[in-house]
């Protein structure tokens, strides 16, 4: 039952948890709490509503996006003084010298035209600051609305402040990423409201957070190759499902953003060689080790037979593999007619070991599911120009901002994901000068010497 | 005289305000004698002075002298934002904004579009979107790895990070030697890593490339410096295999040796025969194999040498390592390199350790047992479903399941893992120690990687991106030192009558070297510039006239333009004209290739368009979703006992009662197997009533008083299904702990294959369990996002518990004891142990995992 899981332990662990769910249960014990949850009548229903009401006490409130002129008018109104001595953790007296560097405000002052420059307690600076707030804007080109980054880059809050409003920021469950004069700004909003403080929670630290991270990670990752293995052996069990046989390039391309993998795979233009060899191969050698990923398969044995006009020709089919030094035969061909063998031949020998597939238990099964370019036509001659020019065309994929080069329902389409993540690509581009211009350029910046040329 | 001088050390000591005329003049010629390298405590001193006792006047008669106490005072974090105006003091400060004097040095980078990309005249380039790697390799594997290019940001923080983790485990694992500097560079768009070719060593296994990317401490940690760099290379190829957006390239070692000394043998010549230029061009000969370096700007001309060396650079001092900003710097810095590395192989050695624990204890036990207790709580046999990979390191999940005989497995399989174990967990240790030397000596190759890193990123105007609270940190500390960097290599080059702009180029990359402090000389940072140059590609020019090599290369002179597909030089092919050629029966396959690649070049956007359009596939059949559909609701119901029962023994773990229930209630099967489900709802029941887990064999087994109603019923139904079973299950229960109890309900379940093929037997069976493994294949996937999502939002520092289990927790729910998972729940159930920081119950644990 969806939510049961996520629901229980938060209200086990969380006393945030317990207020939410207490708020549609009653306002119960942690124990009593459980026995309520374990005996709910519609369950289903009644646990999607609490888990979401869970996770909305979990979201951090919208803070203010701005800090304004106005807020600064309200730093002065006694209504909010209350909010802002909690928040800083010191009397009300003392609130506005606590908040703000007088050293700051004074230049503040002295930048908006005021010549005294006797003050030196931060509440009256402040105060003599206020009226020149225009003045202040229009030297800076400040609009309304660009008070925060301001005061934050003059530093007119204290160190102090800093930290207490973060913390602030931290008890109080807002965002992480909030800056100081957001969280200001929050603080005079919601002044005079009831603010429930989280206090001080059990925290995972920093180290700790690597850990969580990690594992995250580790499992993320575990998950996926799950995925690939069931993926690839229901595709060979299975070949004549499109879905099911075409999961596997879609988990490369789009899961695993194998991008190069999962478009050889998906984009056709391309025939297994199994096709190719019509049958003329047989049952192929256990060779298991992995191929050496940059070396080329090689044919051996080749021997031509039968008559001028129905020449036919036998070969093998050789791999260097990972532990042994001699080249293994991976494949037995017999009887491949001779004009359908010289165009295979050449396709074979420009295989190296990683373009392999790894669908099928001996290397010789994955070298029959390898697919290579179709034989004629524009799909094959594309498909060749994938595969010899890989980078470049795949680079161009990306930076051209195609994130959806298969554009087809994916197998299971609302699961899966659908799209490539790359970054946007860049608005401009460049071109460059041939070598031919570069070595004159370089050559004239040298005018009126005696160059002599080294190759 | 030094920082040890004595009049230096009292001067520093008194506070400014107390110098009288002679410390002031000894102030500001020590000022003079040390910059660019000039101390922290000096230029605050300094700085001080001049604001507090001399702000009417310049403290130099020559503004630049003032400009630079500025720019130095601002660089050690000093806030010159309350100078007050007017002064010369302000003057100063006011300079600084100066760009002519100190803006950014760099030219412009260009915007890497397809284009560029495309540019068959470009191949180590800065800002390159693909990354290309050069592994200078000997007899014995790579000796040098040299990658160059900003890569994609998805591609390049893989690729950075464990860059940075090989340069950290070859310089912990290496021997200071001499200085023990450290000579490699992580930049940004361009990392070079060097293992040294000194020394025999012994060679070491190299890792499988696949899954090598994933885990940032390798299980195989090789204890090699080659051994690392090969981890490297690993990941590089694996990416190049599985991305095409990296390209590695092998060059053998003694050619870049030599490329080496033949650009310097330039600069040399050139030092001896002033009255030449000696000019290497570029011959572009497309050779696939040509070397690609990170050569030093060296110095063409003789004169004044003795102060500048052979290469062009600065000193600096380490004191700019030391203010606040670069402290927090390089705290997030660590956060995501060293520290996270550390954390990594501690936490796989401590696992280890504990799994050794566990399994000696297991093996104490039954050697201690008699042989009548060893038939009462063993079984005869044990099912193993794991295997332990003595090269990855790790236990490997068997396909199909295997018996042993209980007896040799406690007396063969048990000892032989808990040894290979301990040698594992004895290397994880040593490599633990060989981290933290790496952060920690007096050196910290960490520190010196890291201050590399930075200088280079601040000079070149780029911003490192390994984290977003690095990148935030860095922007912080750049503010006060960039402008500082540019005004002294301004003045650097000035003196040695260099032109910024033979030096400044697209394919400029800084080195930085921390030199610890020998014989009362403070510790410095030496920052030298280098050049990428291409043996075929770039042009360079020796000419005692001009100061420096100048390097020059197709990126010197880029053109911007727009994004949109233009003509782009002499009619290139169209797309039409392509379909034309391909139909043409004689047209030879490198005919097509060069007519394709010229027209991509020219039209980047519609060409590949067109052509991933032309070789997309079909959409499947539109029965075929009603096919699948079909199948999957025959295979859900023919594996609903398997999965029914492992989930429900999840969710009663994780105390989710209800829906350990609704997965039992959904168990459909033969009698004999149904009885099993019902024996399980009984356990359910019974810890949904908070009974004890090592009270309920015994409750359950005599039907004791106190057993509750739901139980008693559930074994009722039992009975009624499988008299038999469950009389025995019942019967030896009371002797068993829970654990036993649970694993026997789950002993000798049919697999889901056979379950799917009685199911489907008129079809054969086999379709039904293909669909079934697809829609795990796609639910593992989604399952693998939605986690790693969830994931992202947690905070980088601290986190409370309860949020952090808000964000993860649903996530990880699906993963225990949601549908079509399976295999994976072991861990998930780890992490949710972290979560909730408590350790899920012992019983049913082997069957989960």
């Amino acid at each position: 039952m969806e939510n049961e899981l996520y629901v229980v332990w938060m209200v086990r662990v969380s006393e945030r948890a317990r207020t939410a769910v207490g708020s549609v249960l009653g306002d119960l014990a942690r124990t009593d709490l459980l026995r309520r949850l374990a005996a709910l009548g519609q369950a289903e229903e009644r646990l999607a509503e609490l888990a979401v009401r869970i996770q909305a006490e979990f979201t951090p409130p919208e803070l203010p996006a701005v800090f304004t002129e106005n807020h600064l008018r309200m730093l002065v109104d006694p209504r909010v003084a209350p909010a802002l001595a909690q928040a800083m953790d010191c009397p009300q007296a003392t609130v506005l010298g606590n908040l703000l560097d007088a050293d700051q405000l004074a230049l503040a002052l002295r930048d908006s035209g005021d010549s005294t420059g006797t003050i030196l307690d931060p509440e009256l600076l402040f105060l003599s600051v206020l009226p020149r707030l225009p003045r202040l804007a229009a030297r800076h080109g400040l609009d309304s609305r660009a008070w925060g980054p301001f005061l934050e880059d003059r530093r007119w809050l204290t160190p102090r402040a800093l930290d207490q409003l973060t913390k602030l920021a931290r008890t109080r469950g807002w965002p992480p990423a909030a800056r100081p004069s957001q969280i200001l700004a929050a603080v005079l909003e919601t002044a005079g409201e009831e603010v429930r403080s989280l206090g001080p929670e059990r925290e995972f630290d920093a180290l700790a957070l690597i850990e969580l991270r990690r594992r995250i990670g580790l499992l993320a990752e575990h998950l996926r190759e799950e995925a690939m293995r069931r993926a690839e052996e229901a595709a060979l069990m299975e070949p004549k499902l499109s879905s099911v046989s075409r999961l596997p390039a879609w988990l490369e391309l789009y899961e695993r953003n194998a991008v190069a993998i999962g478009l050889r795979r998906l984009l056709t233009g391309a025939d297994s060689l199994s096709d190719l060899l019509q049958g003329t191969h047989t049952e192929p050698p256990a060779v298991t080790a992995e191929p050496r990923p940059d070396e080329f398969l090689r044919i051996t044995n080749e021997i031509a037979f039968g008559a001028l006009w129905k020449r036919r020709v036998a070969f093998d089919i050789t791999c260097l593999v990972q532990g042994q030094s001699d080249p293994q035969v991976i494949l037995r061909c017999r009887g491949l007619r001779k004009d359908d063998y010289t165009p295979i031949r050449g396709m074979i020998q420009q295989l190296r070991g990683r373009d392999l597939v790894k669908t099928g238990g001996t290397l010789g099964e994955r070298l029959l599911n390898t697919q290579v370019a179709q034989r004629k036509g524009l799909r094959g001659h594309l498909r060749r120009v994938l595969h010899r020019h890989g980078p470049e065309l795949i680079q161009c994929v990306v930076l051209t901002g195609i994130r959806q080069p298969v554009p087809i329902p994916s197998p299971w389409h609302e699961y899966l994901a659908t799209k490539l993540p790359y970054q946007s690509p860049p608005v401009h581009d460049t071109t460059f000068a041939d070598p031919t211009q570069v070595n004159q350029r370089l050559r004239d910046s040298a005018a009126g010497r005696r160059i002599e040329e080294i190759r | 005289m030094g920082e040890n001088d004595p009049r230096i050390h009292a001067l520093l000591d008194k506070l400014p305000y107390t110098w009288d005329r002679d410390d002031t003049e000894l102030a500001r010629q020590e000022f003079l004698r040390r910059r660019p390298a000039v101390s922290r405590r000096l230029v605050e001193a300094l700085w001080r002075y001049w604001e507090d006792c001399a702000s009417d006047r310049p403290l130099f008669d020559d503004p630049e002298h003032n400009l630079a106490l500025a720019l130095h005072a601002k660089a050690f974090g000093v806030d010159l934002t309350g100078v007050e105006k007017g002064g010369p003091l302000h003057e100063a400060v006011t300079r600084i904004a100066d760009p002519a004097l100190c803006g950014p040095l760099m030219p412009e980078a260009p915007a890497w579009g397809p284009r560029a990309a495309l540019d068959p005249h470009i191949r180590a380039a800065l800002r390159c979107a693909l990354l290309r790697a050069w592994v200078a390799v000997d007899e014995q594997g790579p000796v040098e790895v040299l990658v160059v290019g900003d890569g994609l940001p998805e591609i390049r923080q893989q690729v950075v990070q464990a860059a940075l983790v090989t340069s950290l485990r070859i310089n912990g694992l290496t021997e200071a030697e001499g200085d023990g500097y450290v000579t490699d560079l992580i930049g940004v768009g361009v990392l070079r890593i060097t293992a040294g070719s000194a020394g025999q060593q012994p060679a070491a296994g190299l890792l499988p490339v696949f899954g090598a990317r994933h885990s940032s401490v390798p299980d195989d940690a090789t204890a090699t410096p080659r051994g690392a760099l090969r981890d490297f290379v690993a990941l590089l190829r694996s990416l190049q295999h599985e991305t095409e957006l990296v390209q590695v390239t092998e060059v053998g070692h003694e050619d870049l040796v030599e490329f080496g000394q033949t650009i310097r043998s330039l600069a040399d010549r050139a030092c001896a025969d002033p009255a030449k230029a000696l000019l290497r061009p570029i011959a572009d000969t497309g050779g696939p194999d040509a070397v690609v370096s990170l050569l030093p700007y060296l110095r063409t001309a003789r004169e004044q040498t003795t102060a500048w060396g052979a290469s062009v650079g600065i000193d600096l001092s380490a004191d700019l390592l030391t203010t606040e900003r670069y402290q927090r710097l390089e705290l997030a810095h660590q956060r995501v390199l060293a520290d996270r590395l550390t954390m990594d192989a501690m936490l796989r050695r401590d696992r280890l350790l504990a799994e050794i624990d566990q399994q000696q204890t297991e093996l104490t036990s039954y050697q201690v047992a008699s042989r009548e207790e060893r038939t009462v709580r063993w079984d005869p046999t044990v099912l193993l479903s794991e295997r332990w990979d003595e090269h990855l390191g790790r236990m490997i999940k068997l396909a199909e399941e295997e018996e042993c005989d209980t007896e040799v497995y406690f007396a063969k399989n048990v000892p032989h893992i808990i040894k290979l174990k301990h040698a594992w967990a004895q290397r994880m240790t040593v490599l633990v120690d060989n981290l933290q030397t790496a952060v920690h000596r007096p050196h910290a190759p960490a520190r010196q990687l890291a201050a590399g890193r930075f200088v280079d990123a601040v000079l070149r105007d780029a911003v490192p991106d390994e984290s977003p609270a690095t990148e935030r940190a860095f922007r912080a500390w750049r503010e006060d030192v960039a402008a500082m960097l540019w005004f002294e290599w301004r003045c650097s080059l000035r003196e040695q009558l260099i032109d910024p702009s033979d030096l400044w180029t697209p394919h400029t990359a800084f080195v930085t070297r921390y030199l610890p402090a020998v014989d009362g000389d403070p510790a410095v940072l030496f920052t030298h510039a280098y050049s990428l140059v291409d043996e075929d590609r770039s042009a360079v020019l020796a000419d005692a006239r001009r100061g420096v090599l100048v390097v020059r290369d197709a990126t010197d002179h880029a053109v911007r333009e727009t994004a949109e597909d233009g003509a782009g030089g002499a009619q290139p092919p169209g797309w039409d004209e392509l379909v034309r050629l391909a139909g043409r029966a004689d047209c030879e396959e490198e005919t097509f290739d060069s007519a394709f690649l010229r027209a991509l070049r020219a039209r980047p956007r519609d060409v590949v368009r067109r052509m991933v359009e032309e070789l997309c596939p079909s959409p499947p059949d539109p029965g075929e979703a009603a096919t699948i559909d079909d199948l999957l609701g025959r295979a859900v119901r023919a594996a609903s006992l398997t999965e029914g029962m492992s989930r429900a023994l999840a969710a009663m773990r994780g105390k989710a009662f209800l829906t350990a229930r609704q997965c039992l209630d959904d168990v459909r099967g033969e009698p004999r197997w149904e009885a099993r489900a019902w024996l399980l709802r009984a356990v359910v029941e019974c810890t949904a009533d908070e009974i004890p887990p090592q009270d309920i064999p015994g409750l359950l087994g005599g039907r004791l008083p106190g057993l509750p109603l739901d139980a008693d019923r559930a074994l009722d139904e039992a009975a009624e299904l499988d008299q038999e079973y469950t009389t025995r299950w019942l019967a030896v229960l009371p002797d068993h702990d829970l654990d036993i109890g649970v694993r026997r309900l789950f002993h000798g379940l049919p697999p889901i294959r056979s379950m799917c093929r009685e199911q489907g037997r008129e079809q054969g069976g086999e379709r039904e369990f293909a669909v079934w493994l697809f829609r795990h294949a796609v639910e593992s996937a989604r399952l693998a996002r939605q986690l790693e999502e969830a994931g992202e939002e947690l905070a980088e520092d601290h986190e409370a518990i309860d949020v952090a289990l808000a964000k993860l927790g649903k996530a990880v729910e699906a993963i225990l004891t949601g549908p079509f998972v399976g295999g994976m729940r072991g861990e998930a159930q780890d992490l949710f142990a972290m979560l909730t920081g408590e350790d899920p119950p012992k019983y049913g644990r082997a069957v989960v995992r």
